[in-house]
């Protein structure tokens, strides 16, 4: 199947210093791409030039064949549907005004009837129908995480009508939830990417590396602005890419063909810390 | 969170808790409107007959009644009054306050952050250099070839200077589509002071006349209103009050940042350039007919967010009708006050905007300074 949004040896720089470098990376429909790495890899830069954000100096980055420059910003935000790290408003909106920011551009037409319905259903998915009246000021940061998560899918389900060869972006989107929610977001994000009717490409940064191997379907190591491996986490994990990008001795026990990434090692005589 | 999702699952129709929420809103939206459009038909009709010279309501309505029937006007001191001075100046105060709120949320908008304010920020004293600069040297460096200035040149002026300090501003202010607001502050109190100084220069130099002039729109007053400054401003007010509604949803999506904007499908551009634009056409025209009145770009729209929530959509329009109430309001107080002499409604604006401003920082200091 062919990739809906392809990163072809793209390259960014700024103030002289490469941030991303010759990377290849396509996302495929039905797959859950994660990108792993070490503060600084480049994982935020890299998926900001596949989201349009940036505009790659080296390379090219394409959305269903087209250079991503050339598409129109409405018609790429049917597309492409990126939830962001940072999130706060400057402004006391409500819970639910936020999340109908979502389909602001891509829902102009559709009824009132049918907007109010998308944002229930997603504030809804995101558990966070009970907060719907909230001012979003006032909401913890793991509240304001669902509630732009229930954003996203706002965008992503009335963008459909639209386009259906989608792809959702996320950076770091569990980084400030609880277990329960980060398994819930996780999950949601992997049915979007097994949906009979169309299935979602998803790329996501994460940092826990036991979820990540978990849930990915390919997945991305970065290391100084390059991709040092790519694939299934089965085939590409080891203790010594590990140790060569994060610079940290880890043991990987592999239970049922999936990875347990156990820091104990490193506290084991013999290991440096 | 576990199912996928499925539009329309909830599939309820209008019963749904965020079409209920739509719904009171919508409702209250309604009663502030029309609670808001009855005050200020109020203070219309009392702005007509209050001032040095008290018109009686019998009168009043006789002269309006000629007005309307047949188009003229009893040839009485009493209906000069009405119709030359107190007409006009009415409706100038009106757009003036309309203008300036409205300028006022656009800027919040465009900085995300609701300390903005045109006269906080030194786009108002923008607007008075650059009309000062036309006051002095205008005439001296045209009027041989025109003769007496038309006064259409000052709004132009003056929008050109608040065009240029707003340009100014957003480009110190914001790094990689995000502002700061300490940035934007710090820039705004030296730009507010770069303008003074140069104002004063231009009070030097100018002759007593101009020196009047000058005064005048330091403080900011209505009491030159007259039916040519009216026409001269209200065209270009009237089609910026028109055209504002259609930036809320720019305005929204901007209030979580450039690059989500952007994400979420809008020209971010354009929305921002048609919102420096609206906010400095705005400023220009009221400073060029009333001169500088502060706070009412900051008073108005916080109060608003406070009664029918941030979304753009109902905020620009409630925005020009609370600014037409409060300018009304204040000139209606400037004038009797100190009757038969006037406060300047600068003072009137300030007096009442800077513990307010003061207000809202103590109350921010809960929350994060962002």
């Amino acid at each position: 199947m062919n990739a809906w949004l392809t990163a072809e040896n793209a390259g960014y720089a700024t103030g002289g210093r490469w941030l991303v470098e010759m990377a290849d990376l396509a996302l495929h429909p039905g797959k859950l791409t994660v990108v792993i790495g070490p503060n600084g890899a480049g994982k935020s830069t890299l998926l900001r030039l596949m989201s349009g954000e940036l505009t790659p100096q080296r390379g090219r980055v394409t959305s269903l064949g087209e250079p991503i420059a050339q598409v129109p910003a409405w018609h790429m935000a049917a597309r492409r549907v990126v939830m962001a790290q940072s999130g706060r408003l400057g402004f006391p909106f409500r819970v639910h005004e936020v999340v109908a920011l979502g389909i602001l551009a891509v829902g102009r037409r559709l009824t009132r009837i049918e907007q109010d319905n998308l944002v229930e259903a997603s504030l809804r998915s995101a558990d966070m129908l009970s907060l719907a009246d909230r001012d979003f000021q006032t909401l913890s940061g793991g509240e304001q995480q669902r509630v732009h998560f229930a954003r996203a899918l706002c965008q992503l389900e009335a963008a459909r009508r639209i386009e259906t060869r989608q792809v959702l972006m996320l950076d770091e989107p569990i980084a400030s939830l609880d277990l329960e929610h980060q398994f819930a977001l996780l999950d949601a994000a992997q049915a979007l990417t097994r949906r009979p009717d169309s299935p979602v490409a998803v790329l996501a940064i994460l940092h826990d590396l036991n979820l990540a191997a978990c849930y990915a379907d390919h997945l991305v190591v970065l290391r100084s602005g390059r991709i040092a491996a790519q694939g299934p986490a089965s085939e590409i994990l080891n203790e010594t890419l590990l140790a060569k990008v994060f610079g940290v001795q880890l043991d990987i026990a592999w239970h049922h063909g999936l990875p347990a990434i156990l820091p104990q090692a490193r506290l084991m005589p013999g290991n440096p810390a | 969170m576990r199912n996928a999702l499925e539009p329309g699952r909830s599939g309820s129709g209008r019963e749904g808790v965020v079409a209920l929420l739509g719904t009171a809103r919508h409702r209250r939206a309604v009663l502030w409107a029309a609670f808001g459009g009855a005050v200020l038909a109020g203070l219309f009709f009392l702005s007509l007959f209050k001032g040095a010279v008290a018109l009686s309501v019998d009168s009043l309505l006789k002269i309006l009644g000629g007005l309307i029937g047949n188009g003229s006007l009893p040839d009485t001191r009493e209906s000069l009054i009405l119709a030359n001075i107190r007409l006009p100046r009415a409706m100038l105060a009106m757009l003036v306050g309309a203008a300036l709120a409205v300028s006022g949320a656009m800027l919040q908008g465009l900085f995300r952050n609701p300390l903005a304010d045109p006269g906080l920020i030194g786009v108002s004293a923008g607007a008075a250099l650059a009309a000062g600069i036309t006051i002095v040297f205008g005439e001296r460096l045209l009027a041989p070839a025109f003769g007496k200035l038309p006064f259409a040149i000052l709004p132009v002026g003056a929008f050109l200077g608040g065009l240029g300090s707003t340009l100014v501003l957003y480009g110190i202010a914001t790094r990689a589509g995000r502002t700061s607001i300490a940035t934007m502050m710090l820039a705004g109190v030296a730009l507010g002071a770069l303008s003074g100084a140069m104002s004063g220069f231009l009070a030097y130099l100018s002759d007593d006349r101009q020196l009047r002039d000058l005064t005048f729109w330091a403080l900011g007053s209505f009491s030159g209103a007259s039916w040519t400054k009216l026409a001269a401003v209200a065209p270009a007010m009237i089609a910026i009050l028109v055209a504002a509604p259609f930036l809320s949803r720019g305005l929204d999506a901007l209030a979580l940042g450039e690059a989500e904007a952007f994400h979420l499908g809008l020209p971010v551009q354009r929305v921002k350039a048609a919102a420096i634009l609206i906010a400095a056409v705005a400023v220009g025209t009221s400073v060029a007919v009333a001169g500088m009145i502060g706070f009412v770009g900051l008073v108005v729209p916080h109060i608003l967010r406070l009664l029918l929530g941030a979304s753009h959509r109902l905020l620009l329009p409630f925005s020009a009708l609370g600014g037409a109430v409060l300018l009304l309001a204040a000139d209606i107080v400037a004038r009797l006050v100190v009757a038969p002499a006037e406060l300047p409604i600068g003072i009137l604006t300030a007096a009442i905007g800077a513990p307010f401003f003061l207000w809202l920082l103590l109350r921010r200091q809960a929350r994060p300074f962002e």
